[in-house]
């Protein structure tokens, strides 16, 4: 069970850690890209649309999905904690406690990756809708 | 077309992580109170149980060897009477250690009662139990005849217990035979968050020399206590 500890170090955390940097990027990308667009490129506006949603989708499901990884973390450490609990029968509550709350540190990192994940998905959406709304005004539809 | 969109996204983003986790990595450490040193001693005489310590045969004047923590270096096996105490310090070297043979401000007080009831008058003959053709030791470390380290490892001070300013003490019972092999060891008093894990792992990284009886090399149980303390 010793094995299972370190999946939750480093398989959970870590992928935690390239969900982000994979939201953050997008992010990034996206926001540079909606700043210089060129309006008059676009004729059809589902065109510009297909253009502007393009990955954004990778964001949201990040944004959703990153607690829950987060959580599995947690579960698998607590499962850990208990399994060691019940084999070595040791009967010290601080080892315990501090086994439990090691195990917390996915659920904190897994929030941590959501919550600004769908901070810019909404800021992106909201860009996304204001660009459209320029295209139309500026073709008169 | 947005290549270099993405070029500069990932890499900002990496750069932001790196920022970040960086700074996880490092504000804990300084955010902490500085750790403090410690010292691991190697404890002639423990309070053990009853049957044990009327076996308790104590040598004269132990006196400690001192030991630097960033040296590390290691005890070469001392001429007899064998003193078994060991203690890591990152202070000056020179502890106050009294003529006497007391350590200072090692040794709670509390384990100088267990000092004085132990059996003072015995000539160095330990009780020796015979399992068929094989006599076997009971012994203690610091004793005439007992098993002696011949590479002794230091246990390393368990980190979180360090952190979390834990003291703690192991006595462990070795079944040493007479080439000097650790056959078995049994835990007499188990130490929290990692103590005794520390022991037995410097133990089975150390060497021993077996017990002697009548210059004889005997297998042997010897009673060994390990002691871990913050300064």
């Amino acid at each position: 069970m010793e094995h299972l500890g370190s999946i939750v170090d480093y398989g959970v955390i870590g992928l935690l850690v390239i969900m982000s940097v994979i939201a953050l990027s997008i992010t990034i990308e996206r926001y540079l890209t909606y700043k210089k667009i060129d309006l008059e490129q676009f004729h059809d506006k589902r065109e510009l649309e297909f253009e502007l949603t393009r990955r954004l989708h990778f964001i949201a499901t990040i944004g959703s999905n990153a607690p829950y990884i987060g959580l599995l973390g947690t579960v698998l450490g607590i499962m850990a904690t208990f399994y060691t609990m019940g084999t070595e029968g040791l009967f010290d509550t601080g080892k315990i406690m501090i086994g439990l709350a090691l195990a917390l540190k996915a659920t904190a990192a897994g929030l941590l990756v959501a919550i600004p994940a769908i901070v810019f998905y909404n800021l992106l959406l909201r860009k996304v809708k204001e660009i459209v709304l320029r295209w139309e005004l500026e073709h008169g539809r | 077309m947005d290549m270099t969109e993405q070029r500069t996204g990932i890499m900002a983003s990496l750069a932001i992580h790196a920022a970040f986790l960086s700074l996880l990595l490092i504000l804990p450490a300084t955010g902490l109170t500085p750790i403090k040193t410690f010292q691991i001693s190697f404890e002639r005489q423990a309070a053990v149980p009853e049957a044990d310590r009327a076996l308790s045969n104590p040598i004269a004047s132990p006196r400690p060897v001192q030991m630097q923590k960033a040296k590390r270096q290691e005890v070469a096996p001392p001429p007899k009477p064998y003193d078994p105490t060991v203690q890591i310090t990152d202070k000056k070297p020179e502890l106050p250690v009294d003529k006497s043979g007391e350590w200072k401000g090692v040794v709670p007080s509390g384990n100088a009662s267990s000092k004085m009831d132990g059996n003072p008058a015995s000539g160095g003959s330990s009780l020796a139990t015979n399992v068929g053709n094989v006599a076997v030791v009971e012994t203690r470390f610091g004793d005439l005849d007992a098993p002696q380290f011949i590479h002794r490892e230091l246990p390393v001070y368990p980190k979180l217990a360090r952190r979390m300013g834990k003291e703690g003490k192991v006595i462990l019972k070795l079944f040493i035979d007479r080439t000097g092999k650790v056959l078995n060891i049994d835990v007499i008093e188990n130490g929290t968050y990692g103590f005794t894990e520390a022991a037995i792992a410097a133990i089975n990284r150390s060497s021993f020399a077996p017990a002697r009886r009548k210059g004889e090399k005997v297998a042997s149980r010897a009673i060994l206590s390990i002691r871990f303390n913050l300064e």
